[in-house]
């Protein structure tokens, strides 16, 4: 568990204007120019599976899920493959900056993107940006994350 | 009868030594006016021939001609007819004859005056043929005038020809001797001889008017002398019969009546005859008084005496005195205004000559600036003909420039266009390496990727041995095999980071050299369009160069000859300025001559004036009365 004061391993990533760092240990490794099929009847954040090593991983995009502007060409935006001890996901988002270690503080300002879950109040600077440090495995357990088909469609 | 004869001379002898003093003192008088006129006639002759020399005015040359062929003139007066000389009217006829056919095969002009020489002919032949025996004025004047007209013909410069003007002259001169063959009442030698040399031997013109007045001077002396005698007698008469009776010719007159008386009553019939003849010289001298005051006007009474015959022949002689003087009268007159005339025409033409030797001299003086004018013309015109020589000259070096300019030019587009197509290549390549670019920005960013994964893998391993999460500050008590992954993410990191900034560097490299060599292609090809422009405008200044060439070759042609046409105008207008010069001369040298020649009128206007002045004492009737 994270605590504030504390160096972290982060990997950090940007989802449209946010940036964001989770646990190293939680990602199993970053995808690039996957091909993701789109499945019918998902929620709109949901672009559908890809293939990868021999099994389908579903793909989320953050930034739909934070109804932020997505990028011109989101087939190749990256995507986070988690840790599958967390779960079989992906995560895609804007760009994967890397990885660092970083020491989080609280914050006392408004968040951003706190709805998203999984995000806590623990802020890290790095070259000028302040990342805000988000649980990859809170973020894909829960319940309006694992909700991936469309409202109405059942 | 002696004694009657000694008694006559005595009376002759008493009243000539009584008269004679005056009758010498008259006689003098009429001799110096027979001198006087006798010189004018001398002076009007030089006038004349002055006249004549010069192409007066027609109306003196016929006042001259007039008075020397007859006409109004006293001199000739022919009414009576005589035989004419057949061998000179031959002589003249064949003399026209030759000079008729020779003026007709001359000039046009020359031409135009045969006719006189064929009127002169046929006026001999027909005075031969037809025996023609008349020699009046209006006889002689058709032939005299046709030989006047071919003389002012010559003066007049018409007729040009040497054996025209001899034959002429002998024309004249045969004419003459047919004139002084011709004997007619009143027509003597002198008169014959004035009117023939005329025109050829102006020069014998004072022995035709002494010798025209010789007779006349040989009548009218005798005649003054009769008549002063006779006046003598009759006042030596008055004197010694009625007024002062002198002693011894009354002694003589007494004795003479004394022996007579006794004698027969017949004696005193004839004393009283004698008487009646006395008185009838008496009325007759007086009648003749008034002449030697110089009075025309009165005539003396014919009457059956003694002295009829002698009032008679002195009423003719008055009469014929009267025409010399009306004559010379009229004569002077028309001299006068014939020379007033000439001489103000002759003033006019002095004046008009020198108005023209100023015109003259101020045509030289032009003349001689504009041949200077052009001789300077000419000089520079010659300069402009070297000037366009070596224009011609420095426009051929420059065609010869422009072209080998153009063929540099056309080199220099072949050698741009091989330089175009290797840009063009080394575009191609830097298309190569881009794409290739590409394949090692993708290995890079796949490089980074792994090394992302690289890190994430050794962070992974690292949390699943441990099973806590691992801190920086722990690092060097990594798990071997998390070690070996974070050792292997580092060097695939510092692979990725050289292959990015590789492929950056690349990019950039790619991109200056891209961007380069659009310059160079935007460059070469500017230098191309100004290569195609400059060679254009090569060929377009080969053009215009030829042109001018071409131009300045005409323009130096035409230059030489105008330079050189100028030259021969400069040198005509030498010889006109030479020849006005001369021009100039005599235009001076006539000017002086008419100056000359308005003198000489003055004098044979004042000669005439004197002429009348001497014949003004003379009184004559009125006319229509005589």
């Amino acid at each position: 568990m994270i605590t504030p004061e504390n160096e972290q391993a982060c990997l950090l990533f940007r989802v449209a204007t946010t940036r964001w760092a989770t646990d190293v240990a939680s990602v199993q490794r970053v995808l690039q120019d996957v091909v993701v099929y789109p499945v019918m009847g998902t929620q709109h954040w949901f672009p559908g599976l890809c293939h990868v090593d021999g099994q389908l991983l579903p793909v989320s995009d953050l930034a739909l899920w934070l109804n932020l502007a997505v990028s011109d060409n989101p087939q190749s935006d990256p995507v986070i493959q988690l840790h599958p001890h967390h779960g079989l996901v992906g995560l895609r988002v804007t760009e994967v900056i890397g990885t660092e270690t970083l020491t989080f503080q609280s914050s006392d300002a408004e968040p951003t993107g706190t709805h998203l879950p999984g995000a806590a109040e623990l802020t890290a600077m790095h070259n000028g940006h302040a990342y805000r440090w988000v649980d990859a495995s809170s973020l894909i357990q829960s319940p309006a994350f694992v909700a991936i088909g469309e409202v109405g469609a059942a | 009868m002696l004694t009657k004869l000694r008694n006559a001379l005595s009376d002759v002898r008493t009243g000539w030594a009584m008269c004679s003093r005056r009758a010498i003192a008259i006689w003098c008088v009429c001799f110096a006016l027979c001198v006087l006129i006798w010189l004018t006639g001398l002076a009007a002759k030089n006038q004349t021939e002055s006249l004549l020399r010069n192409a007066i005015p027609g109306q003196v040359q016929q006042t001259v001609e007039n008075a020397v062929e007859g006409g109004p003139t006293p001199l000739v007066l022919l009414d009576e007819p005589e035989s004419l000389d057949q061998n000179a009217l031959k002589q003249i006829s064949e003399t026209a004859l030759t000079l008729h056919s020779q003026l007709q095969q001359q000039t046009p002009m020359s031409a135009n005056h045969a006719v006189h020489a064929g009127r002169v002919a046929g006026l001999a032949v027909a005075m031969r043929q037809d025996q023609l025996t008349n020699s009046n004025a209006s006889f002689w004047q058709p032939i005299s005038g046709a030989i006047a007209e071919l003389e002012a013909a010559v003066r007049l410069g018409d007729i040009d020809s040497e054996d025209s003007k001899d034959l002429i002259v002998e024309l004249r001169t045969r004419y003459a001797q047919l004139r002084s063959g011709t004997r007619t009442v009143g027509d003597t030698p002198a008169s014959v001889s004035q009117t023939a040399a005329i025109s050829p031997a102006i020069t014998a013109m004072p022995l035709h008017w002494s010798l025209a007045l010789l007779p006349w001077l040989l009548f009218l002396l005798p005649l003054f002398c009769i008549g002063f005698a006779w006046v003598g007698l009759a006042r030596i008469a008055r004197r010694h019969f009625e007024q002062k009776p002198e002693a011894g010719y009354q002694q003589l007159v007494n004795e003479e009546v004394t022996r007579n008386m006794t004698a027969a009553a017949p004696v005193v019939n004839r004393h009283a005859a004698e008487r009646r003849t006395q008185a009838a010289i008496l009325q007759l001298l007086d009648e003749m008084e008034p002449l030697a005051e110089g009075d025309l006007t009165h005539e003396a009474s014919v009457t059956e005496d003694l002295t009829g015959a002698l009032a008679d022949a002195f009423n003719q002689a008055v009469h014929k005195l009267r025409r010399l003087v009306v004559q010379i009268n009229r004569s002077s007159g028309e001299v006068r205004a014939a020379v007033s005339l000439s001489r103000q025409r002759t003033l006019s033409m002095a004046k008009q000559g020198a108005s023209q030797a100023r015109e003259v001299t101020r045509t030289y003086e032009r003349l001689e600036q504009m041949q200077k004018d052009v001789a300077s013309l000419s000089t520079t015109t010659s300069q402009v003909a070297e000037r366009a020589y070596d224009v011609a000259t420095q426009t051929d070096s420059a065609a010869v420039a422009v072209a080998h300019s153009a063929e540099s030019i056309q080199v220099m587009r072949q050698q741009a266009n091989a330089a175009e197509r290797c840009i063009q290549r080394l575009v191609n390549s830097t298309q190569s390496i881009e794409a290739r670019l590409a394949d090692v920005q993708k290995a890079a960013s796949r490089t980074e990727l792994l090394a992302l994964n690289s890190t994430i893998e050794a962070a992974s391993r690292q949390t699943v041995t441990d099973g806590a999460a691992y801190a920086v500050t722990q690092q060097n008590k990594l798990h071997p095999s998390a070690k070996r992954y974070a050792e292997l993410s580092t060097d695939v990191s510092a692979l990725s980071a050289v292959l990015g900034s590789a492929s950056r560097d690349i990019e950039q490299l790619v991109d200056i050299i891209r961007d380069e060599v659009k310059e160079s292609v935007d460059a070469m090809q500017a230098t191309l369009h100004q290569a195609d422009q400059t060679e254009a405008q090569s060929v377009q200044a080969t053009e215009h160069l030829k042109q001018i060439a071409k131009a300045t070759d005409a323009l130096q042609q035409a230059a030489a000859e105008i330079a050189q046409r100028t030259a021969v105008q400069a040198q005509g207008l030498l010889e006109v300025a030479e020849t006005t010069g001369v021009i100039n001369e005599i235009t001076h040298s006539n000017a002086t001559a008419l100056s000359q020649a308005v003198s000489d009128l003055q004098k044979l206007e004042n000669l005439s004036n004197s002429l009348d002045a001497s014949v003004h004492g003379f009184r004559l009737p009125a006319e229509g009365t005589s």
